[in-house]
């Protein structure tokens, strides 16, 4: 990703939290990664003082107390965190729940691929991606 | 009720008087000659008392016919008021009970809505719910086999295939219990299709080997339906026809007989065939009749392909013997499906 700041991973199953340390270490990705369990915890760690603002949020929708749709009405409305680009990383292809989640202003939308392999070229195209795009600061 | 009786009273008496005023005047038209006759004698012969004269009037006309009409009048017409009411009633009953059915129909539909829904969510949760777990078992055998190939001697390797084999099957299955639900769910538009046609490019899309022969045997009509389906139905059953065709030669045979209402297409080959028995059980969902190491087939196709023709206004049925080759028969409606 660009810059060295660091990637914050919203994400409650502990299989899927392995896949994307996994991916990220096959990928040669060297930021660090953040990782928090629900929408709370992830908002605990944005409003922390100490804590680095991640260059880009990566955002599982089913999680518990604090869902991915309800954190993203709470983040898009701080002016501290809404230039953060949020890709929704999620097994869910409800129609709904894009739309919700493009309403409001979600960078990506992805499908997590049942496949590793899969799964590894979808952190690969959002890594290029947001290697190539500028971040403001 | 007191009000009602008092109404019903009311109409009763109003259609006596009607009838009896009708019989007045009935009775005045058919007398204008006797009064004719009557005036002119008051008029000009002069009868000598009043008396004379009722007596003309009673001799010369039979009062007791005329009494006796009138009160049948009023009974008619009284038995007339009855009668429509009764009428009126039995018309009121049946529009209570088509009301009281509409009712039903709309509170039934309202309960499949409701049901329909909670298999859509059902359909939802068993796609995201079960398959997340799935994907944890696929991807962590994977890692193991991976990161820790080298530990494990060949049995081990051997059970970890076995392991990501069983998931993919179960990931398989998963897919075609979704497919399955979704086909009396979605409606696809009904077009003018032209079936020879549609076949030609499915046969085209199977590719078959060289050993096995598609014979289309005569012009298949034209037909309005469901193009996707109907696509998916010769699609599904020529890939079986094929994979079930071992023979050094063999031919499969695509037609269309027609039966009345419906064009019945068969499918048939000179494949291995299949037992009687097991007719009934091929078309259920995940039946296979090869035990599943030897066959990549999870056992939807064939349900798939009954209920689609099902949803379509037709039916399916196959003929075979063991030996002779299988035969699939299925019916759509000529005039496409009046159902949706």
């Amino acid at each position: 990703m660009r810059g060295k700041r660091p990637i914050l991973l919203v994400e409650d199953d502990a299989v899927d939290i392995m896949t994307m340390q996994r991916a990220l270490k096959d990928l040669k990705i060297t930021n660090h990664l953040d990782i928090t369990y629900n929408g709370e915890e992830a908002l605990e760690l944005l409003m922390a003082p100490s804590s680095e603002e991640p260059c880009i949020i990566l955002l599982d929708l089913n999680m518990p107390r604090m869902n991915g749709i309800e954190f993203l009405k709470i983040i898009k409305q701080d002016d501290r965190f809404k230039k953060i680009p949020v890709v929704v990383l999620t097994t869910s292809r409800e129609e709904q729940d894009k739309v919700e989640s493009f309403n409001l202003g979600v960078a990506g939308y992805m499908i997590k691929p049942p496949d590793y392999r899969q799964f590894v070229d979808v952190i690969k195209t959002i890594d290029l991606y947001w290697t190539i795009s500028e971040l403001p600061e | 009720m007191a009000m009602k009786n008092l109404t019903r009273s009311i109409v009763v008496i109003g259609f006596a008087a009607l009838f009896g005023v009708l019989f007045w005047i009935i009775d005045g038209l058919l007398n204008f000659y006797f009064f004719r006759d009557y005036l002119r004698f008051m008029l000009f012969e002069r009868p000598e008392t009043v008396l004379d004269a009722v007596l003309l009037n009673l001799s010369s006309y039979a009062l007791f016919v005329r009494i006796s009409f009138f009160i049948a009048c009023i009974i008619g017409g009284a038995l007339t008021a009855v009668f429509l009411n009764r009428q009126k009633k039995s018309e009121e009953k049946i529009i209570a009970l088509n009301e009281e059915l509409e009712e039903r129909v709309v509170e039934r539909t309202l309960q499949l809505e409701k049901v329909n829904q909670e298999l859509r969510e059902f359909a939802y949760i068993v796609s995201h719910d079960l398959k997340a777990p799935l994907r944890a078992v696929n991807q962590l055998s994977g890692w193991i086999a991976e990161d820790y190939g080298e530990c494990l001697d060949q049995e081990g390797k051997k059970k970890l295939e076995l392991l990501s084999d069983r998931v993919k099957r179960m990931h398989a299955m998963i897919d075609a219990i979704l497919q399955y639900s979704r086909i009396g769910r979605t409606i696809e538009k009904e077009q003018e299709i032209d079936v020879h046609e549609l076949v030609k490019l499915v046969i085209d899309s199977i590719a078959p080997p060289d050993h096995i022969r598609i014979i289309i045997e005569e012009r298949l009509p034209h037909l309005k339906t469901e193009k996707t389906r109907l696509e998916h139905i010769f699609q599904n059953l020529l890939d079986n026809a094929v994979k079930f065709t071992e023979k050094e030669a063999g031919e499969i045979r695509v037609g269309c007989n027609g039966r009345g209402m419906f064009h019945e297409f068969y499918v048939s080959d000179n494949g291995p065939g299949i037992e009687p028995k097991y007719h009934a059980r091929i078309f259920q969902i995940f039946q296979t009749l090869n035990p599943r190491e030897y066959s990549e087939s999870t056992g939807i196709g064939l349900s798939l392909v009954k209920k689609m023709v099902e949803t379509m206004g037709g039916a399916i049925r196959l003929e075979s013997e063991p030996g002779e080759g299988s035969t699939f028969y299925f019916t759509l409606p000529k005039g496409g499906n009046r159902y949706l």
